[in-house]
Formats: C-alpha cells, structure tokens, sequence
C-alpha cells in the first residue's frame, strides 16, 4: 500500500477513525523533530497522532482544530489519497515544476475532494519555511455541517519533496485558540 | 417525519445556493411548467456540479448546478423540471418510497446508497443528496409516463418540447466521452437510451395542439445563468474529468459568445490535464483566449507562468505585470511580484 493510502481519508475529520489508524501520545514542550527534514518548537502540550507520512497535532480534536505536517510529499503523489469512489478521475498530484500558485492549487483541489466547501484562499505570498524560501496562504471554507473554518498552509520544495504544514480549525473560537502558538512552531522551523 | 428532517439537512447544507435572483429565475420556471401545483413545489439549488434534479414525494425538488451549466436554454431546463414533476404528480415517487420503508429504515438504506451512488470526488453527505435522489429509481412504465408528462407539461406552458431529445442527446454525448464512465447521479434514476430519444422526439408530434408557442428562451436563460458560467466552470473542472468538460467546453463554445472566457478555460482544462503536448495547448488556448474581449485576467497570469517555466523570460515577466495592472486586488499579488523580482 503507498504510504499516503494509509487511512488519509479518515484523518481528516473522523476522531473515531483516529484511534483506529494510530497511536497518539503528548508532544512535550521541547524540540520536536518532524520526519527527516526540520525540527520545530511545539510551545504548548499537544495531542500527537501519526498517520502514515502525515502528523496530526491537537488540542481539542482534529475535527475543532489541528496541525497537520505532511513529511514530504514526492512527485507525482496526491496530498490525501482517495479510496474507492472516482478511480476514473484525476487526482491532484505534485509536480516538480509546479510553482506556488500551483501548489496552492493542488492543495486547495485537493481539500476540496475530502469534504471542505467553498474554499477561498487569500494572499498566497513567499515566505521562510525554516531556512528555506518557500510559500504561505490562509484560506477560508465550510465544513460539511456549514460551520465556517478557517485555514493557514505553508510550505516550500526541498530535495524535490513537498513539505507542508496546514493549521485548520473552526473560525470560531478553535481556530483563533492556538493561532498564535502555530504561528511561532512555523517561526521555529529549523531544517536540518 | 424523515422527509422532513431530510428537507432541514438541505436547507441548511453549506452546498444550497441562496442568491435570490437566480433562485427566482429557477422557481419561475418551475412554476410556468407546474401550473397549479407550483405551491405544493420548494426547489432547493444546490451547488453541485453534476447534472441532476430529483422530485421527493412531500414536494421538494432538487436542481443541481451542473445542470444549469449542461442545458443550453431555458426549454432544457424546462424538460427536465417537468420530467420530475411528472413522477410527482403521478406519484411515482410515492410508490417507491413505500417501497423502500416497507424494506428498511431510511437512513439505513441511505448509507448503503451514499456508499453506492455517491459523487466522485465529493463528501459523504453530498452522496447522501445524490443517495435521496436516488431513492427514486424508476420502472421503465414510469420513466416512459414522466417523459410523456414532462413533454405535455413543458408544450402547455410553451415550451418547445423537443428540446427534452436534445437534453438526453448531449448528456449521452458526455457520457460517452469518458474512457471511463463514472457513475451518473441522474443516469442511475433516468436511464437513458436511444429508444427514449425517439420517443421525445415523436410526442411533440403527436400533441394535438399545433399553435403552441414552441419558445425555447436562449437568451433569457443566458440572461439569468450567464453570470454564473465562471463559478459552474470551475467546479466542473475541480472535477477534473476533463473528457466529459470537453464536451461541455465544445457546446458552450459553438453558442459564438464569451469566447475570451470559454479559451481561458480551455487553457485550464489543458493545464490541469498535463498529458503529452498540453503544455503547448494551454498555451495555444490562453492565447487565443487574449484575441477575444473578456478574457480573465487570470489568462495573463496563467500564460505568464507557463513562459516563467520556460526560458521566455521576458514575456514570462510582461504577462505576470499585465495580470497585476489589471488586477491589483489580487490575492496573490505578493507572489506574483516574487517571480518578477526573481526574474530580475
């Protein structure tokens, strides 16, 4: 099975499915290393879940708000694979010579087949993942329910992979919670 | 009961489109094509971008958005509504929702159909619409009494009725398009068959009344949709089933109108796809998308990062500044200006 088959879908919303896919422990309040690539500094107590090449951070569950680290996605990979339904479709996949505007968009296509509504991103800007020269945006969107969420995503290109983090939680209150904490774990991004 | 609650899960779904005037437009027509029963009908929009409309036995009608981006003038929609409202008025869908009852628990039956009908690419409770919908699934007696209905119903408000052939034709068209077919939400309650466009195309023959109006109001479903082609196309495309969009991108085209638009999205689907030699169609598409009045700004910006890719440089840096003279509002003027610095 490839590495982005393993249970993707579920970790997005679904809790239940969680604690079938992983294990989940506390991130302590010290350097963290994340995959192979960069280390950062959590700020605060987290729930951790691992999910294949993707990590899952929370403090009230994913489905209120969540950081989310990919650990490098290759070429030609989707974001978040797709079982089952649409085998005849295609997928949003990486590729090499995208550009952020691109990237934004494989991300956004890519959140809108897993259930987030009405997506719209706003100011897609440059910006420092760790040493590297990478890409920012916020976004706004619906969860299925009609609640409002709210998004950040932020990234860049490192040894042809894409490594990404995504904060997305409820617009109200969960979201703007720990804002502020994700916003100083992306400042302490250190590559190795 | 359940039908109730199914109706309060629609109204307020993130996916209903509440814009007052294109619900207007849609409701008149349903109005004009139902008659008397209009009171007893609630339509509910809902932005999907599959063709679709489904009629529950309390009433409430289903229109999806993909079906406002496939019918070519307002006598289409018109057929499709009357289509439905046939099974209602003769309680087609009544009967099976016994049936289903009879056999299972709604949400039951609605979970084993989510999982079966669905909607490629969409979340678990767009396939419950779909699976709604899909509750009624009709005889072949009942799809031939609907189509008779839909016909006289769409005659008697003054419609032309043989735009309901055209409808199927074009919906056959993109289904056989794809090299492979994913599920239809609207083919699997409404199978259709060459034998069905026959028979549309004779009923209108056979109606008694020759001195009917036969309006098939292009214009006026332009005038009402028109200003919804830019949202509609990019949902279809976010599907990214690009051969059926081809075809849709084809009839839209042969209408002569918005040509700068319609080859931006050319450009787009070209793009999106990225098989052999599309790079250079984009290209081409945007291209030419730029001789015509209307083209989005975003085609400057599309071309212009095609030729940062490539070693055209100068263009590369002409196009991305044109996009931001023209848009300086955009959301991504930062990373746009980013390429032009690099490019320095």
């Amino acid at each position: 099975m490839r590495p982005l088959i393993r249970c993707a879908l579920v970790v997005w919303c679904l809790i239940a499915a969680l604690a079938g896919c992983a294990g989940s422990r506390v991130v302590k309040s010290d350097r963290t290393r994340i995959g192979d690539v960069y280390t950062v500094d959590p700020q605060i107590e987290w729930s951790r879940f691992h999910q294949g090449t993707i990590e899952i951070w929370t403090v009230d569950g994913p489905s209120l708000q969540a950081i989310y680290f990919f650990k490098g996605i290759e070429k030609d990979e989707p974001l978040i694979a797709t079982i089952g339904i649409g085998d005849g479709e295609k997928r949003p996949l990486l590729r090499p010579d995208m550009t952020p505007n691109d990237i934004m968009e494989f991300i956004i296509d890519s959140l809108a087949r897993q259930g987030y509504m009405q997506i719209e991103t706003q100011a897609l800007r440059p910006a420092r993942f760790g040493r590297l020269q990478g890409f920012r945006f916020d976004f706004t969107f619906l969860f299925r329910d009609g609640l409002e969420g709210q998004g950040l995503a932020t990234g860049a290109l490192y040894n042809e992979k894409l490594q990404l983090i995504l904060y997305v939680g409820t617009h109200q209150h969960y979201y703007p919670k720990h804002l502020e904490d994700v916003e100083r774990i992306i400042e302490s991004i250190t590559i190795n | 009961m359940q039908m109730d609650k199914l109706e309060h899960s629609l109204k307020t779904s993130s996916l209903l489109v509440r814009d007052p005037t294109i619900n207007r437009y849609i409701n008149g027509v349903v109005c004009r094509v139902a008659g008397p029963h209009c009171q007893d009908i609630r339509v509910y929009l809902v932005r999907i971008p599959e063709f679709n409309a489904s009629m529950a036995p309390n009433g409430v009608m289903q229109v999806w958005t993909g079906l406002l981006l496939r019918a070519e003038n307002e006598a289409q929609l018109a057929y499709v509504i009357g289509h439905e409202i046939g099974h209602y008025l003769r309680r087609h869908s009544l009967q099976q929702w016994h049936d289903v009852r009879r056999k299972s628990s709604l949400f039951a039956y609605l979970n084993v159909l989510t999982r079966v009908v669905g909607v490629p690419g969409y979340a678990q409770d767009i396939g419950q619409l779909a699976a709604i919908g899909s509750l009624f699934k009709f005889s072949r007696d009942a799809e031939r009494q609907a189509d008779q209905m839909g016909s006289e119903l769409t005659t008697a408000a003054g419609y032309d009725p043989r735009e309901g052939a055209m409808v199927w034709k074009v919906l056959l068209k993109e289904r056989d398009a794809e090299e492979e077919p994913s599920p239809w939400v609207f083919f699997s309650t409404h199978p259709p068959s060459e034998e069905r466009i026959q028979t549309l195309e004779r009923l209108p023959a056979e109606a008694p009344d020759q001195d009917r109006l036969e309006m098939i109001g292009e214009e006026s479903y332009l005038d009402a949709v028109g200003s919804w082609w830019t949202m509609l196309l990019r949902d279809e495309l976010r599907q990214r089933r690009f051969a059926r969009t081809q075809v849709v991108l084809d009839r839209l085209a042969k209408r002569g109108k918005r040509l700068g638009e319609l080859n931006y999205f050319w450009g787009e689907l070209y793009r999106l796809r990225g098989e052999k030699d599309d790079k250079r169609k984009a290209e081409q598409a945007y291209q030419k998308a730029l001789g015509y009045e209307g083209a989005p700004a975003e085609t400057y910006r599309a071309l212009g990062i095609i030729y940062l890719k490539s070693s055209d440089k100068a263009q590369a840096r002409a196009l991305l500044q044109r996009y931001l003279e023209l848009k300086p509002e955009a959301e991504d003027r930062a990373m746009i200006k980013s390429y032009l610095a690099n490019e320095e």
